[in-house]
């Protein structure tokens, strides 16, 4: 597993645990980032561009590392 | 409808995520019968309006978008207490009409199966079907009416045949109300939303009980709620309870944060996967794709937001100075018209002085407002706005504001009254208000007059290290200023404001769009006109209160002023002098030189206090009343004589000069900070819905520019400059 914020563009990836604050990972997950989902990185120039499904999140630096994802 | 229902007026609430076409919608079905207001207390849009279905006439609530019924940020809360009926003068609505975003139906839904839980009738609209379509998304509207168990309506919000449809679908509702908990959650959230409900809701709240297997799923995920409860008499029970619910999850091996939303996502995937799965392809990069890269880039993303900004106040500012002028020359023309043709005398100083002038004094802010609209649409509308914000958040949550404040407080070196009525766009109540009450340190356009009269005539036209101007420096310095001081007030006042709303760092990013341009030319005009109706009410009413200080009271000048000449050169500076003896006796020249004393300090003089006063109106007045003081006729080349009389002024007592560089730098300082301009005010009322922060607003900009202007002179003196 690694933190969200050490993926590449174009990189497959699976969500595996919202290890941020209650209230930022229910944000999360309310807007569809739910372990378990898997996502695609449009970008990362530090700050993330994940797509899930048909939404597309931005997600800052430092709300990346906490996110821990594998890669497909 | 049954017959007992029908013909019965509802109110029907739109809910739905933020960009899923509510608003779109809500204009469809209420033409223009609509009215725009805030909701009581807080600054987030209200709009309600009537839809006519078969002699009906119904209400409809256009709610704040909103992701989910669980958060505690204003506009979310307002949706949640409207639709259980808790809002301050709302009654629970009858029909909850949801919207959604068919491109992205599994998010979307998670808020629709939120809605049911509360009982209350609805229908579902899957808005975008187009957009669908074109993606290849199949959506199945029959397995998702099947599951949910209310009527559900694919759309398209811009399609009249779909919005007859709508309303069709309205008539013909019976409103039923879905079972709650109809996603069906499993044991053992199920056992511990009992629990809640039966030990704590039901027995130790007024909560209605339509609000209790929602409010219970809030209590399991969410470890901060006893705040909700600190006042609560059986606070303990309630904690007790929770811990209890909590644990027994735990001990079932599921996390109390993330069980309900999980339920739910998982009743949402049987509504919605029909075998096929409606995720998108795994294309290749895609041309938004390609866009996101960089206007998210960290480095690029600011630069490109920054020209595009630029490239828009530039727009701005050349498109609309023309109306501008027109709209000057027209209240000139008609004030000459109408003092020319009545008798002179109180009425007509009223009407052309007071009135006129003050209406004058509102319109011309129309251009600006609308063109400023008109891009902000456009940006909101192709879905760049998103972007910009998430671009700038990192750096603006530092200094206490949100991404979104970016565009207001740089449409705030134009006009504060424009910006100020952007910070709409910022969702959060705390960020936007913080954003409104700094904004005013953006130096506007307005004290650029004030700027340029005061450097032009103290500021030596000198190179500092042999190249940059000292009259260019001294400009920018005071720009630099007004930045640095709304940030730090910016920080200061976050301080305060910690209402536990933890600024987001993600945020969704709809797709890009071409705008709607009807919707953009609408929200253009309706600005205008919110403006005019709203603020130019309050404008009005001081500028003519303002007219009056200066007009009154009427004093005879004395004929050594009035007839000393006869050239007609001559005569027109005799008449300045006489409108200068009289402004010099008007109450606001009594006014100016009350307040001397307290204004001495700073190193300004009476005639500079009178200046403060009627710049109150707009700062650019300053310059105006000061020529009318020194009485510097128009037709010597305005500001040069000004600068020269300024400069040559001399204290009548001790001969000394009354401008110093350094009196000027403290005027300067006082005008970047304080606040003087009503029309701010006004629109600050109006946008925060209270007298309460437009007068919080002039208190701590006045003083503060009042403590920075003491520092700067007593300072400088003490240095002996
Ligand atoms: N293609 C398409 N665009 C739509 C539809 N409904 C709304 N829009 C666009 O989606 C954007 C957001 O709509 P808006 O009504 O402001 O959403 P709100 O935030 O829910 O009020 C606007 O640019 C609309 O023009 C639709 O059915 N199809
Ligand atoms: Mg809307």
């Amino acid at each position: 597993m690694h933190p969200l914020n050490t993926t590449e563009a174009g990189e497959q990836i699976n969500i595996q645990c919202l290890g941020c604050n209650c209230q930022d990972a229910c944000r999360l997950r309310e807007l569809g980032c739910i372990e378990g989902v898997k996502g695609k990185i449009i970008s990362n120039n530090s700050n993330i561009v994940l797509q899930i499904g048909e939404s597309r999140l931005a997600i800052s630096e430092e709300l990346a590392r906490t996110i821990l994802v594998s890669l497909k | 409808m049954s017959d007992i229902l029908k013909n019965q007026p509802l109110t029907i609430a739109l809910v739905g995520n933020p960009n899923t076409g509510k608003s779109t919608l809500f204009n469809a079905l209420t033409g223009l019968k609509q009215k725009v207001g805030n909701y009581p207390g807080v600054t987030v849009e209200r709009k309600t309006g009537s839809v006519e279905i078969d002699g009906t006439r119904h209400k409809i609530i256009d709610l704040p978008g909103t992701y989910s019924l669980n958060h505690k940020k204003v506009d979310e809360r307002i949706a949640y207490q409207t639709l259980i009926g808790e809002y301050e003068y709302e009654e629970t609505p009858d029909l909850a009409v949801l919207v959604l975003d068919s491109t992205n139906l599994d998010r979307n839904m998670y808020l629709a199966t939120q809605v049911m839980d509360l009982e209350i009738p609805m229908i579902v609209l899957l808005n975008m079907s187009d957009l669908a379509e074109e993606r290849g998304i199949e959506v199945d509207t029959n397995t998702i009416q099947k599951r949910l168990g209310v009527p559900v309506l694919p759309i398209v919000a811009k399609d009249k045949g779909d919005i007859q449809n709508v309303r069709q679908a309205i008539a013909d509702h019976d409103l039923e109300a879905p079972k709650p908990l109809s996603w069906k959650p499993q044991q053992p959230l199920a056992e511990a939303i009992t629990l809640i409900t039966d030990e704590w809701l039901h027995p130790h709240t007024d909560l209605p009980d339509r609000a209790h297997p929602i409010e219970a799923l809030r209590l399991i995920s969410n470890n901060q709620v006893s705040d909700d409860f600190k006042n609560h008499p059986r606070r303990e029970v309630a904690e007790e309870i929770i811990a209890k619910a909590q644990s027994q999850l735990e001990d079932a091996g599921e996390n109390p944060t993330a069980v309900e939303v999980m339920a739910r996502y998982k009743f949402i995937e049987q509504c919605t996967s029909n075998g096929n799965g409606n995720h998108r392809q795994e294309e290749s990069e895609t041309l938004s794709d390609k866009i996101d890269a960089v206007v998210t880039h960290k480095f690029l993303g600011p630069v490109i937001l920054v020209a595009i900004l630029l490239l828009m106040f530039q727009a701005i500012f050349s498109w609309a100075e023309p109306f501008m002028n027109l709209i000057d020359l027209f209240f000139v023309q008609a004030g000459n018209t109408v003092a020319e043709t009545l008798p002179p005398g109180i009425l007509n100083d009223l009407l052309v002085e007071g009135i006129i002038a003050g209406l004058g004094g509102v319109v011309i802010f129309l251009p600006q407002i609308m063109f400023l609209f008109f891009f902000i649409s456009i940006l909101e509308g192709t879905g760049y706005m998103a972007r910009a914000a998430f671009v700038m958040d990192g750096f603006m949550t530092r200094i206490g504001l949100h991404g979104r404040s970016v565009v207001p407080l740089m449409s705030g070196f134009a006009c504060a009254v424009p910006g100020i009525m952007a910070a709409r766009t910022i969702e959060s109540w705390s960020d936007r208000l913080i954003t409104i009450m700094v904004l005013p340190f953006m130096a506007c356009s307005a004290r650029l007059p004030v700027y340029a009269l005061m450097i032009s005539a103290f500021v030596p036209n000198e190179n500092a290290f042999g190249f940059i101007s000292m009259q260019g420096l001294t400009f920018f310095g005071l720009y630099i200023f007004g930045i640095v001081m709304a940030i730090l007030a910016a920080w200061v006042m976050k301080m305060f404001f910690t209402d536990g709303e933890s600024t987001p760092f993600m945020m969704e990013l709809p797709s890009y769009k071409m705008p709607k341009w009807s919707a953009v030319f609408y929200n253009m005009f309706e600005r205008g006109w919110i403006f005019v109706k709203e603020a130019g009410k309050i404008i009005m009413a001081i500028s003519i209160v303002l007219w009056f200080l200066a007009s009154y009271p009427k004093v005879e000048v004395p004929d050594s002023i009035t007839n000393s000449t006869t050239t007609t050169e001559a005569s027109f500076n005799a008449q300045e002098s006489a409108s200068s003896y009289k402004l010099k006796h008007s109450y606001a020249g009594q006014i100016g030189q009350f307040i001397e004393p307290v204004i001495k300090p700073l190193g300004f003089d009476w005639k500079i206090g009178i200046g403060l006063i009627t710049s109150f109106a707009a700062r650019e007045v300053m310059v105006g009343t000061l020529n009318t003081i020194y009485s510097v006729g128009e037709s010597g080349g305005n500001t040069t004589t000004l600068k020269q009389k300024l400069i040559n002024d001399k204290d009548p007592d001790t001969g000394e000069a009354v401008f110093s560089t350094l009196s000027a730098i403290s005027l300067m300082v006082f005008f970047a900070l304080a606040m003087q301009c009503m029309s701010t005010l006004a629109i600050v009322r109006r946008e925060t819905n209270s007298w309460k922060w437009p007068a919080i607003m002039f208190i701590y900009m006045t003083a503060l520019a009042y403590i920075c202007s003491l520092v700067v002179y007593q300072g400088g003196q003490a240095l002996g400059w």
